[in-house]
């Protein structure tokens, strides 16, 4: 079976085999695409590597992991790895919002509360949307050196998320704090904590692809370290002080 | 002595210019280092070097060339610098 989606600007062909994994692509599936950019074939092989990465995260190793449940999660691997070689993009995990216009990212190891925040930020003002809630992809448009931010069919536990287009203002690194405090940071110095955020390059070739885009990343985006806590004013902070401004 | 497969030197320019020479790891290496590391300038010379096959001697050789230290003191650093990058895996015998 096959359908095409449209995924970060590129129209890709995906040759699958089980019905839930189109129900995952749903809106990003396109009916006429004029020229795929690449075609995605899940393999047997493929499946496997997807259930033994799935079991290492559970404690009971005897439970049954169904093919059809990770088949989406090999086409996310190769189109990621796919952005990252060859389109000037890479996956960048972390809670997307937009406000007026412009893309703000929050990323944070998991647990730390990057959605939570970006739900208080929704609460506190109307107008901010989802983009994503756990795996937007960034691409850089040389022609207007910037980055955009787009919305994938990988919305995260919550659901959240759109199929859109945003440039990308800034990426916001969050911290759990007493108190809550924002401010400007060197990206350079932070290079750890952004580069945990996307995909490990299995190859060399890979690698500097990474580093590329990477580069222009850190050159182009504004980044920021939030300390916050879990109140109202946590998202008063981010939003006057990044958002806003 | 050589960088042990699957570890890769880069640079990450910025905004202004400034450079950061980075450490990673690709494949099954990444069971060896998981993250990144960052290298000072003269950290990263070493890594080149070792890259290229030369000797504790013939890299201290080099330091002592750029920086205002004997040949003594820039031997007991690089092999320093050697032994801690054994530590991490990524050179190997």
């Amino acid at each position: 079976m096959m359908f095409i989606c449209c995924v970060a600007d590129l129209y890709i062909a995906v040759n699958y085999k089980y019905e839930y994994t189109k129900k995952v692509f749903n809106n990003y599936i396109v009916e006429n695409a004029v020229d795929i950019d690449f075609t995605v074939t899940v393999t047997d092989e493929m499946i496997n590597y997807e259930i033994e990465v799935a079991k290492e995260g559970l404690e009971d190793k005897t439970v049954d992991i169904f093919p059809s449940s990770v088949e989406n999660t090999a086409i996310f691997r190769r189109i990621s790895s796919e952005l990252m070689k060859n389109y000037d993009g890479l996956l960048f995990h972390s809670s997307a919002i937009s406000y007026n216009g412009n893309a703000y990212l929050f990323a944070a190891k998991s647990g730390t509360g990057k959605s939570t925040h970006t739900n208080l930020l929704r609460k506190y003002n109307g107008e901010i949307r989802h983009i994503n809630d756990d795996k937007p992809f960034l691409r850089y448009i040389a022609s207007e050196n910037k980055f955009y931010a787009y919305g994938s069919p990988w919305q995260g536990k919550h659901g959240r998320g759109e199929n859109v287009k945003v440039p990308l203002k800034a990426i916001c690194l969050l911290n759990r704090g007493e108190t809550n405090s924002i401010e400007k940071i060197n990206s350079l110095k932070c290079l750890a904590d952004i580069i945990k955020q996307t995909v490990k390059p299995e190859t060399e070739e890979e690698a500097d692809a990474i580093f590329a885009t990477l580069s222009r990343l850190v050159s182009t985006v504004d980044f920021y370290r939030l300390y916050c806590n879990m109140s109202d004013d946590a998202a008063a902070t981010s939003f006057n002080e990044m958002i806003k401004g | 002595m050589k960088i042990s497969k699957g570890f890769v030197l880069r640079e990450v320019s910025g905004a202004n210019g400034e450079v950061s020479n980075v450490v990673i790891t690709v494949g099954a290496a990444a069971k060896k280092l998981n993250g990144m590391i960052t290298l000072n300038d003269t950290c990263a010379l070493i890594w080149k070097m070792v890259e290229k096959g030369c000797d504790e001697l013939e890299i201290a050789t080099e330091i002592t060339k750029l920086y205002d230290v004997s040949l003594d003191e820039a031997k007991a650093d690089v092999i320093d610098v050697i032994n801690r990058f054994k530590e991490i895996g990524a050179i190997d015998e």
